[in-house]
């Protein structure tokens, strides 16, 4: 179906497949937004790129995408590291507060049966 | 009430018939949606600048992959030995009953006369059966 705007730029209509539609549900679910904003955004895309028709053009953004993604990837791994150290630091603690606790319950039973054979 | 969301976009129609799978073109913005106001239109790099960038950063990724994956062994190591002494403490902890009536018994016959600390030694037993048998988080 083909729209056309007041300046007079004929647009078409597409509607998205079920499964755009549910990605597109499950993003604005997880990060509670509005799933008008992901629309908004591929058609803010779509109509800057057609300044530069041509298919060169969705190359370079792939490539972009493609770039940033790893970026984010890095970023998100880095953050884990720092948390996954934080667990074992916690991790250890634990550890020796197990032994501890264990030892000190043990010796605390050896006192009181040797009352008992008092 | 919700109301029933529409779930079509505009798109110039020359730049739709540019593209053979419009579909496969909107999967990839539904992926990368939060890129797009990122994108600066106007200094793309081309595919032959971007590919060193790319390789040092797969390279840096696949580096700290390592790492983390390292440090999840060592986590998952930590975790089975705490796990074990956990255990261990717990099967321990059900004699607790046991050694809290030695523990009154004890100060009912001996009182102060002996060298045992009757407080701490029920503050103990109170820590051990909070963790090991009730399982109280504590701060």
């Amino acid at each position: 179906m083909v729209t056309t705007m007041s300046n007079k730029k004929k647009y078409v209509k597409h509607d998205l497949t079920y499964k755009q539609k549910q990605k597109i549900m499950n993003i604005s679910q997880k990060r509670d937004m509005d799933s008008s904003v992901i629309l908004e955004q591929i058609e803010s895309f779509f109509e800057k790129f057609s300044e530069h028709d041509d298919l060169d053009f969705w190359k370079k953004i792939r490539f972009f995408f493609n770039l940033r993604m790893l970026e984010e990837k890095t970023k998100q791994k880095t953050e884990d590291i720092v948390e996954t150290k934080k667990k074992i630091k916690i991790q250890k603690d634990l550890l020796i507060e197990y032994e501890d606790d264990y030892l000190a319950i043990v010796e605390l039973g050896r006192a009181l049966d040797s009352l008992n054979k008092l | 009430m919700s109301k029933k969301q529409k779930f079509t976009v505009l798109i110039p129609d020359e730049t739709y018939d540019l593209f053979t799978d419009v579909d496969e073109v909107i999967d990839r913005l539904i992926e990368h949606y939060s890129f797009i106001p990122e994108i600066n239109y106007k200094e793309l790099k081309e595919g032959n600048e971007v590919e060193k960038e790319l390789d040092e950063i797969t390279e840096e990724f696949g580096h700290i992959s390592q790492v983390h994956g390292k440090l999840m062994q060592e986590f998952g190591v930590l975790n089975f030995s705490g796990n074990e002494l956990y255990t261990r403490n717990t099967v321990t902890g059900i004699k607790l009953g046991l050694l809290m009536g030695k523990l009154e018994r004890a100060k009912s016959i001996w009182g102060p006369q002996l060298s045992l600390n009757y407080d701490e030694a029920k503050v103990l037993i109170q820590h051990f059966a909070d963790r090991y048998l009730l399982k109280k988080e504590e701060d």
